[in-house]
C-alpha cells in the first residue's frame, strides 16, 4: 500500500466524520437527525441502519452509474435512476433481513424504510459521482457518511436526553431548543476543520 | 433525438423492471409466514403499545395469546371488548374482566418543611430529603403523572392528582411515573379505598398530617368479610373479599376510607 492510498483511506473515514460531517456540514439528512434523537437507543438503532444502508446503496448507485448511466450518456437521469435503485434495494434487503435476521429485524426493522428516500443517502450517492470516487472509496466514503451521522445523531440524542431536564422557557421547549443545540453542535465541529492540513 | 428519449426510457424502464422482478419473486421466496390467528388478534388489540398486560407490546402480546402462554383477558385498555373479540378468533370462552380504576392513595392535608426550589418535577422533590411535605408518604403535586398520562385523564386539583375514570384506560404509567408510588388500582365497579399510604405509626402520621391513616385498626374489626387489613401502619383492602358494603368507611375515625364509582 503506497502513503497516497493510505493517506485517502485516512482522509475518507476520519476526515468525513469529523470535518466533513454529513449533518452539521452538510445539513444532509436533517430530517432523521432530528426525529430519531429523542432517544438514545434509537438514535443508535437508526445510526447503524444508515451505515449499513449508505454502504450498500453507494456500491449499487455506483455500479448503475458507471455501466448504465456514463455508457448511454444519460447522467442527466442521475437522481431518479439513484432514487430508484436505492430504494428497490433496500426493500429487497429488508425481506432478506426479515427471512434471516429476525433479531437484527427486530432492531433495524422500522429504521429501514425511513431512510430508503432520505437525502443523506441520495446525496451520498451523487457525491460520489461528483469526487469522481472508485468503488472502494465510494463504499469507504459512504460508510464513514453514514458513521458521522451515527456519531451526530448520538451526541445529540445524549444532550437532547438531558435537555429534557432543564428548567427551559416554555416557548423554546421541544423543537426550538433542541435546533439551537444542533447550531452550537455545528459550530463545535466547525472546529474540526484543516485536521489533516 | 429519438434514439436518446429511447436509451433513457429503455434504461430506466429496465432497472424499474429488473427491481420489480426481483422484489416480486423474493417476495414469494422469502416470505415469513405468520400465524394467522396472530395477525388477527392483533388487530382485535388496541395497538397502543402500552404494556399493561406485561408484554413489551401489542404484536409481543399477540403472539402469546397465539401460541397460548397468555391469557386473552390481559389487554386492558381492549376491555372486554378485545376480550371478546380475541375469544372468537381462538374460538374459547373468555373470563371477563373485572372493571379496574386507578385511584389515587393520599388525601394530604400536611405542611411544607422547606421551600422546595428545584426542578418542578416530582422525581426530583422527591430526590431531595424525600419532599417538602411534612409526611414523607404524600403526594408532592408536581404532576409528573399528569405528564405520563397518555390520554389526560389527570387533573391537579388541591394539589392532589383526579383521575376521571370515564378517560383512564387503567394504563398504569402514572402508577409507574409516581415516585411515591401512590397511584395503585382498585378493584370493581364500585368500592371503598384508603386513600393514604403512610407507614409512620398513628402518632408520627398524625402529627404530619391531619387525614392520614393512624392504623387503628377499627375497620379491620368491624369488616364482616376478613377483607381489610392493616400492614405497615397503613390500611389495605383486599378486592378479592370485599363486597363493598361500606363498614369500614363509617366506623373510620379519620374518615380516610373513601368511596370510588367507575361508571361504565
Amino acid at each position: 500500500m503506497n502513503g497516497d492510498t493510505f493517506k485517502m483511506i485516512i482522509y475518507l473515514s476520519f476526515g468525513t466524520i469529523l470535518m466533513e460531517n454529513f449533518v452539521l456540514s452538510n445539513f444532509l439528512g436533517i430530517c432523521p437527525f432530528l426525529g430519531t434523537s429523542k432517544k438514545l437507543s434509537s438514535a443508535v438503532g437508526m445510526g447503524v441502519a444508515v451505515v449499513f444502508t449508505m454502504a450498500i446503496a453507494s456500491a449499487a448507485t455506483w455500479v448503475t452509474n458507471e455501466y448504465l448511466l456514463v455508457p448511454n450518456g444519460l447522467e442527466y437521469l442521475q437522481t431518479i435512476a439513484f432514487i430508484l435503485v436505492i430504494a428497490g434495494l433496500v426493500q429487497f434487503i429488508e425481506m432478506l433481513i426479515k427471512k434471516f435476521l429476525p433479531p437484527l429485524y427486530n432492531a433495524l426493522g422500522i429504521y429501514l424504510p425511513l431512510i430508503t428516500t432520505n437525502c443523506a443517502v441520495l446525496g451520498v450517492a451523487i457525491l460520489n459521482v461528483q469526487y469522481e470516487y472508485n468503488l472502494w472509496q465510494s463504499v469507504l466514503y459512504s460508510a464513514s457518511a453514514g458513521a458521522s451521522f451515527m456519531v451526530a445523531t448520538i451526541i445529540f440524542a445524549g444532550i437532547r436526553e438531558k435537555i429534557d431536564f432543564n428548567d427551559i422557557p416554555k416557548c423554546f421547549k421541544g423543537l426550538p431548543i433542541a435546533l439551537i443545540t444542533a447550531a452550537f453542535l455545528s459550530m463545535a465541529f466547525t472546529g474540526f476543520q484543516g485536521l489533516f492540513g | 433525438m429519438y434514439k436518446e428519449i429511447l436509451t433513457a426510457i429503455l434504461v430506466l424502464g429496465g432497472i424499474g423492471l429488473l427491481f420489480a422482478i426481483i422484489l416480486a419473486i423474493s417476495g414469494i421466496f422469502f416470505e415469513v409466514k405468520k400465524d394467522e390467528r396472530v395477525v388477527m388478534i392483533r388487530e382485535a388489540l388496541p395497538g397502543a403499545n402500552c404494556g399493561a398486560c406485561g408484554y413489551a407490546g401489542c404484536d409481543a402480546y399477540a403472539e402469546a395469546i397465539a401460541s397460548g402462554n397468555a391469557k386473552a383477558n390481559l389487554c386492558i385498555p381492549g376491555t372486554n371488548v378485545s376480550a371478546e373479540k380475541i375469544g372468537k378468533i381462538l374460538g374459547i370462552e373468555v373470563e371477563k374482566q373485572k372493571t379496574r380504576a386507578m385511584r389515587v392513595m393520599c388525601c394530604k392535608d400536611v405542611t411544607e418543611t422547606f421551600d422546595y426550589v428545584g426542578i418542578k418535577t416530582c422525581a426530583g422533590e422527591a430526590a431531595m430529603f424525600r419532599g417538602a411535605n411534612s409526611c414523607n408518604y404524600s403526594c408532592l403535586g408536581k404532576g409528573d403523572c399528569v405528564a405520563a398520562c397518555p390520554n389526560n385523564a389527570i387533573m391537579m386539583r388541591n394539589g392532589i392528582p383526579i383521575i376521571d375514570a370515564n378517560i383512564c384506560t387503567e394504563c398504569g404509567l402514572c402508577a409507574k411515573a409516581c415516585p411515591k408510588g401512590l397511584i395503585k388500582y382498585v378493584i370493581g365497579d364500585y368500592g371503598y379505598y384508603v386513600a393514604c399510604s403512610s407507614r409512620d405509626t398513628g402518632k408520627v402520621t398524625k402529627a404530619n398530617c391531619k387525614n392520614g391513616c393512624i392504623g387503628c385498626r377499627i375497620c379491620e374489626k368491624k369488616c364482616e368479610y376478613d377483607a381489610i387489613h392493616v400492614e405497615n401502619n397503613v390500611a389495605s383492602i383486599d378486592y378479592e373479599k370485599c363486597t363493598a358494603c361500606g363498614k369500614c368507611a363509617e366506623t373510620c375515625p379519620v374518615k380516610v376510607i373513601k368511596k370510588y364509582c367507575v361508571n361504565n
